[in-house]
């Protein structure tokens, strides 16, 4: 009994020493890596968050993976760019001209002209709603290369939405595309397991020059210290989203690279409208104070993120100018006890013999909110807000079907993910949006978005979010605290390489290892 | 006095019974007195100062949110150590009136206890734990539930195989001819007989509880944020092993000298009640 004590405590100790160790010789394990001889040349990247299919019209990894392509596509600038489509063209408020370019071929060989992605949008709208609900898609017309789009009511953000990769083209006559995609992108699905691995292998017929690479491994593992590891050991080429606090000996380690890059999306915290306590402003204002954004940053990131001051990143024009809320614990407190709390003889606040006491839903998924939880738990009780974290495992499931239950949650999303802030203020706002658990209705915001959604204007539209983000910041329905950077780690061997803001896409045809 | 003497210098000079006493004196030391000797509060959260190497001033460093981790140790210590005996003292409330009533009077009795405990046996005690508290929830409470709904059928078995074995020796059955009632047999003859096996299998049951606990804090069933449970501690450190290990060693330390304690308690407690039948270990 004791002796089985002491080696379990032996084999602890050794992972441990083992773990210490990778960091040195990961020099000799990236090298032997690459086969001698063959010339295969084969890549391997490690993704956090598992795909279930990889339907290109229902998962981002599609396009990520190179499978897939859309019709038009972002630059680094977040400038809209053609892809599939050479050129198009808006005829009226209400009809627009796409033509595709000559020579794609998907992957079984067939050509893809006007009525292959015909066909490829009706499934989308077929199987993802929120594809429909964004395009406004009444009809559809193909004529030879060209495919006309008639949209319901004028709907300016149809340019910026096709970039989704939910709106990829791939032949809708394949068998399973769920896990056989045949798509036009640089590489195909050689075989896939769900929520654990893609394997790639090179499409050769491919329309945009050359494809490097003659494999590529896709594979997920949620756990932020195994991705870190599996970098070190040279088991993966370039790994997504790696825990800030583990950057030190990767960053100490010369043959790997750590890429931080300013990204799209923000981490917030959800208030649940459907609460009491939390339909009063001054207490949501009161939270957002507790948030001290600074530390989160330095601190919690390690320095990678930016402090949020709304839910667009502040070099967009239409982020707002204000900034960021300032961490004032004596404010919040004055607030709450504006909304009505009295400090009882516990120390706790109360208000009509009730304590406010909250639950805060948070998830493994991003390492760095479990942390942020703790800090602004610790933050709440210095006041005398009794805040009870629940870590889930799924959270968007969790926060849908349990709305009951949940006050706070933290949460992360893509904000502007086509350089556009007009989607997140349908998903996130609306009160039949996607991305609103919380119940969020707020006439004001409900009306800009309405107007901002048949606003073609660029200027206009720009006023219209600084608008919208002004009363985000007075109403405060969410707490927008940082921007975090994507943290990438990439082996030195892979060439041609950086991983872009928008996290569209991870596989190109130019990528290359030595 | 000389009796007692004799008795108390035999039971130190087993070694297990020295190592366990001195190792429960240690650890009831830190217990009690580690809150006294380090004036941090296990929850107070200092961003400027976190992750520090072990000082005069944090015996064991900080942790990743610049709380004290000697003070969450010995906070968590507690709560552990105090859970793992709750659990053991419930499972043994549970499990050795199931298993008096189902030896003694035998029948159907008895096969409907020995079938409801032959069907939670087929399933491996943590993999049974870990379903009952994913299914109530990740919470300390549900835990100790899940733990007992696993452990008294320990209990209960060991009970009614040695109730099997003495329920026809003589002394029962002059109980039972001089018109005791089943209850008073019970109470008064066959529970005093099992209790010193009862007691060295809950010494030594502690220990694994005190792990089952930490195992589900640590794979996030158990305690939430920001409990100092240990395991909850080790899964807390785990993001930082490679730049700061020390915020799983320590945890990991003190489960171990725990764990261990109770063990060399358990097996002095064994040999000092004398406990020779072959005792099927559960």
């Amino acid at each position: 009994m004791i002796k089985k004590h002491v080696f379990m405590v032996l084999a602890v100790l050794l992972i441990f020493l083992t773990g210490c160790n990778n960091s040195g010789e990961s020099e000799n394990t990236a090298g032997t890596a690459e086969p001698n001889g063959t010339e295969e040349k084969s890549l391997t990247l490690l993704y956090s968050f598992p795909s279930k299919t990889i339907d290109p019209h229902q998962d981002a990894m599609g396009v990520r993976a190179g499978i897939a392509e859309t019709l038009v596509r972002i630059d680094e600038n977040l400038q809209i760019q053609p892809w599939l489509a050479e050129s198009w063209e808006q005829i009226d408020e209400r009809t627009w001209i796409f033509t595709i370019r000559d020579g794609v071929t998907f992957h079984d060989g067939t050509a893809v002209d006007g009525e292959a992605v015909k066909a490829s949008f009706e499934r989308a709208l077929e199987v993802n709603n929120a594809v429909a609900s964004s395009l406004k898609i009444e009809s559809m017309e193909a004529n030879g290369q060209e495919i006309s789009f008639i949209t319901t009511e004028e709907n300016p953000a149809l340019i910026s939405e096709l970039v989704h990769t939910n709106t990829s083209i791939v032949n809708v006559s394949a068998d399973d595309i769920s896990e056989q995609p045949l798509g036009t992108g640089p590489f195909q699905v050689a075989d896939f397991t769900s929520e654990s691995e893609i394997k790639l292998k090179k499409y050769n017929e491919y329309w945009d020059g050359a494809v490097n690479l003659d494999e590529v491994t896709i594979n997920f593992n949620s756990d932020g210290n195994v991705r870190a590891l599996a970098l070190q050991t040279g088991e993966a080429d370039i790994v997504y989203h790696l825990p800030p606090e583990a950057l030190d000996p990767i960053e100490q380690d010369e043959n790997l690279l750590v890429e931080s890059i300013s990204s799209l999306r923000v981490h917030f915290l959800l208030y649940n409208n459907k609460k009491p306590a939390l339909q009063d402003v001054n207490v949501r204002k009161a939270l957002d104070m507790l948030v001290n954004r600074e530390i989160s940053v330095t601190e919690i990131m390690n320095g990678h993120g930016t402090a949020a001051n709304g839910p667009f990143h502040p070099d967009f024009n239409f982020a707002g100018d204000m900034e960021p809320e300032s961490y004032d614990p004596e404010r919040a407190a004055a607030l709450l006890k504006e909304a009505g709390y009295e400090t009882n003889e516990n120390g706790m606040l109360e208000k009509d013999g009730e304590i406010l006491e909250l639950t805060l839903a948070t998830y493994q998924g991003r390492p760095e909110l479990p942390l942020m939880a703790q800090y602004i738990q610790g933050e709440a009780a210095n006041i005398g807000i009794d805040i009870n974290i629940i870590t889930v495992e799924e959270i968007d499931s969790y926060l849908w079907e349990q709305q009951d239950e949940w006050d706070l949650a933290t949460y992360s999303v893509l904000t502007a993910p086509r350089g556009d802030g007009g989607y997140f203020f349908n998903v996130a706002y609306m009160p039949e949006g996607s991305l609103n658990p919380g119940q969020i209705n707020i006439p004001e915001i409900n009306e800009i978005t309405a107007e901002l959604n048949v606003t073609a204007n660029e200027e206009e539209r720009i006023a219209l979010k600084n608008m919208g983000v002004s009363i985000i910041r007075e109403e405060a329905p969410q707490s927008y605290i940082l921007h975090p950077h994507i943290i990438v780690g990439v082996n030195d061997r892979v060439k041609n390489w950086s991983p872009g803001s928008e996290e569209y896409y991870f596989i190109t045809n130019e990528m290359d290892v030595e | 006095m000389d009796t007692v003497l004799t008795k108390s210098t035999a039971l130190v000079r087993n070694p297990n019974m020295l190592g366990g006493i001195i190792l429960a004196v240690f650890l009831a030391g830190v217990m009690f007195l580690g809150g006294a000797l380090v004036p941090y509060d296990p929850f107070k959260i200092d961003m400027g100062n976190r992750l520090q190497e072990a000082s005069t001033l944090h015996w064991l460093g900080t942790d990743q949110l610049g709380r004290d981790i000697f003070s969450r140790i010995v906070f968590g210590a507690k709560l552990t150590i105090g859970l793992g005996m709750l659990a053991i003292f419930m499972a043994v409330c549970i499990g050795v009136p199931i298993g008096l009533i189902s030896g003694y009077i035998g029948g159907r009795m008895d096969a409907f206890f020995m079938r409801i405990i032959d069907g939670i046996l087929t399933f491996p005690d943590f993999i049974l734990a870990i379903a009952i508290a994913g299914i109530l929830g990740p919470s300390l409470t549900n835990i100790v539930i899940a733990i007992v709904l696993v452990r008294w059928i320990v209990y209960a078995r060991v009970v009614r195989g040695l109730v099997l074995s003495e329920k026809e020796k003589e002394y029962v059955l002059v109980s039972k001819t001089s018109f005791s009632s089943p209850i008073k047999t019970i109470r008064l003859h066959l529970l005093p007989h099992v209790m010193p096996d009862i007691i060295v299998m809950a010494a030594i049951d502690v220990g694994k509880v005190i792990l089952l606990i930490s195992a589900l804090s640590y794979i996030g069933l158990g305690a939430q944020p920001p409990i100092p449970e240990w395991g909850a501690m080790l899964n807390d450190g785990q993001g930082y092993f490679q730049v700061k290990p020390s915020l799983m060693v320590y945890p990991g330390l003190a489960i171990m000298v725990t764990v261990l304690c109770c063990n060399l308690l358990g097996d002095g407690l064994k040999s000092h009640f004398d406990i020779r039948k072959g005792r099927q270990e559960l």
